[in-house]
């Protein structure tokens, strides 16, 4: 089989048994990116060359350890010392920046090597990868539709075999999203759980680096990795990190798991509904407890989250004037027109409107109505999701009200865009673990299975969605991209 | 409450960014999103904390011990107009 189709774990055995070299490896990625690339567009910029020099750098070490000589990409909003990193942004169209985030450096540092930086809704605000300043990414189980957002580079390129994982950022859903239009694993740790310097910030007490990957093996290895406390992100938080493989357990018997009824809302596509019904199911015979419960709050999740995420945008996207890195049109004559223009001409329309609006709930007038009230919801909300944690290990959803939609098909309609997003901000909102493993097929697309959990708890996330892998297949049907 | 084409135009002289398109459909689309998120409004949240913070740190620190830094050099060479070691901006007064 083509190096292209392997799981991490299998591409490090054939490495350990030196029946495959990482220039191998390398190549075979490069040469399907470049069969591909051009039907998918995942990727903003191909790392060709630094590829091929990080692989012959490991082959000269010889002693094998995790990760080394396993290829990865990164979403376009971390940054890469010396290579491009544009949020899919005119702003940051010629931004290189000069060191790395801490979690590129980290699998650098473990000897991955890095093919390229994937695409993405502009600075992250999307849920179809559309609001790519660039080009729309396609959803590689039909090249008409969108593959989710903002991580949609991300999870099309892992979908479509074109890296092994990816890293991205996931702040109302935007790993987990587009994860289950593409059928593959997406998870977004805990708040606090991995490092974030040096990933462009969207809304600061939402963002979460997470992973993408082909299956629930993989992101434990890679977590694994990322874990931890970073002196330089003080919201990172100093707790343990454990071996996320001793998770990688089939039995489940006796685990307890909640599904609220207002998560299968009777707006929700039915057939969706009925493939996750069909999930827990499937948990029922491996012996888990399923249980309904309610969490009445959750209809306010979406609302807060656009004035929160919106005011914490605005106020990160502040630093963005063209002065000391980033678009500068050089025609102003005074300062002020200078800020109208390098951000008028750079940035993109949902970039404009969320930050008026970030503007608008925190101004004076309305910031007790709108920015001090959201805060309190979330607070009931956080209190909502902790009572029901207190009584269960997981809770289970839908990751999408759908499958992936058409190009274009929700261009029009503001709040249908925002929608996509309406089952997976709940756990942002409250800071905890969750992740989409893939559960079924409708009419051919992907769905995605949302199991979220307690804080710092990734490892009964990665138990449960392993069992239900283990039993089930769906994580190994692949889209037909005509090349083989 | 709602957004008038007055209100945007200084909206967007506020957060500094000019909107040089179709000033008209900014307004309605920020009214979509106003009247969507109004719900909220009705919630009763008498003697609800605002949840500010979700993560239990508090006060983090770190030694004080001197790291390398990036050059100067490095520094500059993103910015487009840089005069003698400075980034050079338009006159401010």
């Amino acid at each position: 089989m083509s190096a292209y189709r392997l799981t991490i774990k299998q591409l490090e055995n054939l490495l350990n048994k030196r029946e495959i070299s990482a220039s191998e490896i390398v190549d075979s990625f490069l040469t399907r990116i470049n069969q591909i690339d051009d039907k998918v567009k995942a990727f903003v910029t191909v790392t060709d060359e630094v590829a091929r020099n990080q692989a012959k750098q490991v082959e000269k070490s010889p002693s094998p350890s995790m990760l080394k000589g396993i290829p990865y990409s990164l979403k376009d909003n971390i940054c890469t010392d010396g290579i491009k990193t544009t949020c899919s942004s005119k702003m940051l169209e010629n931004f290189t920046p000069n060191y790395d985030a801490t979690v590129a450096s980290q699998l650098k540092t473990a000897g991955g090597i890095l093919l390229g930086k994937l695409n993405l809704d502009e600075f992250a605000l999307g849920t179809s990868t559309e609001q790519s300043a660039f080009f729309p990414t396609c959803n590689p189980w039909d090249l008409s539709r969108v593959p989710g957002g903002s991580s949609g580079g991300a999870a099309a390129a892992v979908a479509a075999d074109e890296t092994p994982f990816a890293l991205a950022t996931d702040t109302g859903g935007s790993i987990r999203q587009p994860a289950s239009y593409c059928g593959v694993v997406g998870l977004k740790p805990s708040y606090g759980r991995v490092s974030r310097l040096g990933v462009m910030a969207v809304a600061s007490s939402f963002d979460q680096v997470g992973i993408i990957s082909k299956n629930v093996e993989d992101s434990a290895i890679v977590l694994g990795r990322i874990a931890g406390k970073d002196y330089q992100d003080s919201t990172s938080l100093d707790a343990p990190v454990p071996d996320y493989t001793t998770f990688l357990i089939t039995d489940i018997k006796g685990m307890k798991i909640a599904y609220p009824k207002e998560f299968f809302a009777e707006s929700f596509d039915k057939e969706v509904k009925a493939t996750v019904i069909k999930a827990l199911h499937k948990y029922e015979e491996l012996g888990a407890i399923v249980e309904e419960v309610s969490i009445p709050n959750v209809e306010y999740a979406l609302p807060i989250y656009h004035v929160l995420a919106a005011a914490e945008f605005s106020t990160n996207l502040a630093r963005l004037d063209g002065i000391r890195y980033g678009f500068n049109d050089k025609s102003a004559d005074n300062l002020t027109d200078m800020y109208l223009k390098n951000r008028g001409l750079s940035l993109g329309a949902e970039v404009k409107r969320r930050t008026l609006f970030g503007s608008f709930v925190l101004s004076a007038d309305n910031y007790e109505k709108y920015y001090l009230q959201a805060l309190k919801i979330r607070n009931l909300i956080y209190q909502d999701m902790q009572k029901v944690l207190a009584n269960y290990d997981i809770i289970i959803s839908p990751t999408t009200p759908n499958t992936a939609f058409k190009i274009g098909e929700q261009a029009a309609s503001l709040l249908d865009l925002y929608n996509n997003d309406i089952l997976t901000v709940t756990a942002s909102i409250a800071g905890l673990p969750a992740m989409s493993i893939p559960c079924g097929f409708v009419d051919n697309l992907p769905v995605g299975m949302q199991i979220m959990g307690k804080s710092l708890d990734e490892g009964q996330l990665i138990k449960a969605a392993y069992a239900f892998e283990q039993h089930t297949s769906y994580h190994q049907e692949k889209p037909d991209l005509g090349v083989n | 409450m709602s957004f008038t084409v007055e209100e945007v135009e200084k909206l967007a002289l506020l957060a500094k960014i000019d909107i040089n398109e179709d000033i008209k459909l900014y307004a309605d689309q920020l009214n979509l999103l106003l009247n969507y998120v109004s719900i909220i409004k009705d919630v009763n949240t008498d003697n609800v904390e605002p949840l500010i913070y979700i993560l239990p740190n508090y006060n983090v620190f770190r030694a004080d011990e001197i790291m390398p830094s990036i050059g100067q050099d490095k520094i500059l060479q993103n910015a487009t107009v840089v005069e003698e070691g400075y980034f050079k901006v338009p006159k401010i007064i």
